[in-house]
């Protein structure tokens, strides 16, 4: 009765000694000291297992050091509670596993009574087993709450570059459809041209002038004056348009004071002709003409993007009579401006998404998903506004609100 | 060990009688002691004590000068850094003295018995004064030392026997709160009130109206461990709620009152000289060498050369018994980590 009195007492104070610290070597450097001084252990050791590596790593000895030689590292064949007899110094060693780590313990004993204090071990080994646990997950708590920092500063940096990334796409994206635009405009004058060195070439080849006369003559210097007059004006008119889309690309951070009516006229020099061949009427409705201070060429660039948009599901829906109704007017101290068109409007189901990176319904078309986050992210991030679209009863109705002034 | 063991009973009489070699000295705390002249040839360290002991007596003054044999070896190392051992990995025994006041003393046995070789064995005791106040009892040639310890390593095997002779009295009580040597809680209730009340209803004192030291030194405290004997804790005062002990004791510890008999003390002792002088003969035994605590010095009072009888007459008549009346004795008996004891008989047999 007095002994298993004793044994209880002893267990309470082991199991008292658990739990002590969250630091594990603490803890467990108190846990063996208790335990070897109560149970008379001559040393103790922990070896904690490193999930890393699959190795044991001593974290704890405990006692003389003496007597570390005679530990034996655990592996995957120790059994989990072994005693075993060292015939070379005439102690026994009791080894325990408590999870996946070990602890170790030399007595000066007889088996019978390391046997005790084995079973002693024994009845306290999962709440061991539970606070080298807590200790580890608090480790492991630290090391994220010390490393959170550096990876949200990580998150920022990526995010940045991915947002560089979407701006690069969305540029090469616009660059893309500014050839096509290009292209449309370049086609008129360029045909121009080529029939106007077409017909040089004929009535030459033809010779339809008579050199031998001085009326001839004549004629002839009327006709090719007549003819290079023309050909100047259409590479003119070439210039000009590559001089809107220089400057419609030119990276320009300043603000400037200009009227939305001056900036959709912009728009229309670089797509007008475009929608014009698509057999798109635009109609501009100017109510105000208020002056804002914002960043023109962003601002053209979003309403680009929209008729661009509009343009291509009117062709892809084959709408007839296609029209692209143009408001400009001021709602107190908001200019705002909204493209309408009649081609059937938006599904309810995409609606929400229009504005998302990386949402586009035109995949086979080569769309990038990038046109409307980036005209949000101008109109909303850059230019202070709001950028909002909706469903009319003959198409989509896309509104850009900026402040005056 | 030692080859050579002298009382003195003035400090002068050191320069004239010390021969070439290396010395402990332990000197009793009433020994008027300023400095030691030194001498050529003559190393020596020395410790403070409350009383010495020397063959059948003890003294409050004099000095008992204990000359190192050839393969002894004599060392002063800080508290706050027991790394500065030296040892050589065939030392069988060491002798050390330590700082009794120092707040080290739990921190540095474990550190020190971590660094000892394989098979050695410990004995020693804590050095001072009985005014309770820490001083440099600790010396060498040249300067007094506080929070020191006085290491003495030696080839030489010896025999080590501890004994208290204290009975259970109370118990067991857990020490539920406790910071340091301040034992707050026992049961989770004022230590004082607690003891208070067990040591009156068993006792029949009135502990009110009795000094504490009568009370306290009939009635100490017990650690306990494992299938081992109890580790004997001295009350040094109380504020009335907690206890005061002369040594650490770590929380949760369980712990019982105890009740000492002269008769039992004594009867102890002579058992500590048995198991100290087991197997060894007659002519192999070089002195007897006792740390003994002052405090059973004190209860045990007109009784203790009974003591230091039961004790000789486990050894041949012609072994010197010699040694100190210690602020805590310190061993490693059966190996296992050094204790701090209190009102216990720690016997060497050199």
């Amino acid at each position: 009765m007095q002994q298993l009195n004793e044994q209880l007492l002893i267990t309470f104070e082991c199991v008292s000694a658990i739990g002590t610290s969250l630091q594990l070597r603490e803890m467990m450097d108190h846990f063996l000291k208790v335990v070897s001084r109560k149970m008379g252990a001559l040393a103790s050791i922990y070896w904690t297992y490193e999930t890393k590596t699959h190795t044991y790593k001593q974290l704890c000895l405990n006692g003389k050091k003496a007597y570390q030689a005679l530990f034996v590292p655990p592996s995957c064949s120790t059994p989990l509670e072994s005693i075993r007899f060292d015939h070379a110094s005439g102690k026994h060693l009791l080894h325990v596993k408590v999870g996946e780590d070990w602890i170790g313990f030399i007595f000066q004993a007889s088996e019978a009574e390391i046997e005790l204090i084995k079973a002693i071990i024994a009845s306290f080994e999962s709440k061991l087993e539970n606070a080298i646990q807590a200790c580890k997950n608090h480790l492991e708590l630290i090391e994220i709450n010390q490393t959170l920092e550096h990876r949200v500063e990580e998150e920022v940096l990526k995010n940045r570059e991915k947002d560089q990334h979407i701006l690069q796409q969305s540029r090469l994206a616009q660059m893309g459809e500014m050839i096509s635009m290009i292209a449309h405009q370049w086609r008129q004058p360029l045909g121009s041209i080529s029939a106007v060195a077409a017909s040089i070439k004929l009535k030459t080849s033809l010779n339809r002038f008579d050199y031998t006369t001085p009326e001839g003559i004549e004629a002839s210097k009327l006709f090719l004056g007549e003819a290079m007059s023309k050909i100047e004006s259409y590479v003119q008119f070439l210039t000009h348009t590559i001089d809107d889309f220089r400057n419609f690309f030119k990276p320009n951070k300043q603000k400037e004071s200009v009227t939305l009516a001056q900036l959709v006229n912009r728009t229309l020099e670089i797509i007008g002709k475009a929608l014009e061949i698509n057999g798109i009427t635009i109609n501009v409705e100017t109510r105000s003409n208020h002056e804002l201070f914002t960043y023109a060429n962003e601002v053209t660039q979003v309403i680009l993007n929209i008729l661009k948009n509009a343009e291509d599901v009117i062709k892809e829906r084959e709408i007839k009579r296609a029209q692209i109704l143009i408001t400009i007017e001021n709602e107190g101290s908001w200019q705002i401006i909204s493209i309408e068109d009649n081609a059937g409007g938006i599904p309810e189901q995409v609606l929400p998404h229009i504005f998302e990176p990386y949402f586009s319904t035109k995949s086979e078309k080569n769309g990038t998903g990038l046109g409307l986050y980036m005209s949000k992210t101008i109109i909303e991030e850059h230019c202070g506004g709001e950028i909002l679209a909706h469903n009319t009863s003959v198409g989509a109705k896309f509104t850009i609100k900026l402040q005056e002034g | 060990m030692f080859e050579c063991i002298s009382f003195f009973e003035r400090i002068e009489d050191l320069h004239v009688k010390l021969k070439k070699g290396t010395y402990l000295l332990l000197i009793a705390e009433e020994t008027p002691f300023l400095e030691i002249q030194p001498k050529e040839g003559v190393t020596l360290s020395g410790a403070i004590f409350p009383r010495v002991i020397f063959k059948d007596k003890t003294y409050s003054q004099g000095i008992i000068a204990a000359k190192l044999s050839a393969t002894s070896s004599m060392q002063i190392i800080d508290m706050d850094n027991p790394q500065q051992l030296r040892t050589d990995p065939n030392t069988s025994a060491i002798f050390a003295i330590i700082d009794g006041f120092s707040t080290q003393i739990d921190g540095f046995l474990e550190e020190f018995y971590s660094l000892l070789p394989e098979k050695t064995k410990l004995v020693g005791g804590g050095a001072g004064k009985t005014t309770s106040i820490q001083e440099p009892v600790i010396f060498d040639a040249s300067r007094f030392y506080m929070n020191a310890a006085i290491i003495i390593t030696s080839l030489h095997t010896i025999g080590v026997g501890v004994k208290h002779g204290w009975k259970p009295l109370l118990g067991p009580f857990i020490a539920t709160s406790c910071h340091g040597n301040v034992l707050e809680k026992m049961n989770y209730q004022d230590a004082f009130t607690i003891y208070k009340e067990a040591v009156e209803k068993e006792s029949g004192f009135c502990i009110d109206s009795t000094p504490f030291f009568q009370f306290s030194q009939r009635y100490p405290l017990g650690i306990v461990r494992y299938n081992k004997d109890f580790i004997v804790r001295e009350l040094a005062s109380t504020d009335g709620n907690t206890i005061v002990l002369v040594g650490d004791l770590d929380e949760n510890s369980v712990l019982l009152i105890l009740k000492g008999e002269k008769e039992d003390l004594i009867a102890a002792a002579e058992e500590a000289a048995h198991i100290s002088r087991f197997n060894k003969e007659e002519d192999t035994v070089q002195s007897i060498l006792l740390i003994d605590c002052i405090a059973r010095y004190q209860f045990l009072d007109e009784l203790f050369p009974k003591e230091l009888e039961a004790i000789s007459s486990v050894y041949p008549r012609k072994s010197i018994l010699w040694g100190v009346l210690s602020l805590g004795e310190i061993a490693n008996a059966n190996q296992e980590g050094i204790e701090f004891y209190n009102k216990t008989c720690v016997v060497a047999t050199l």
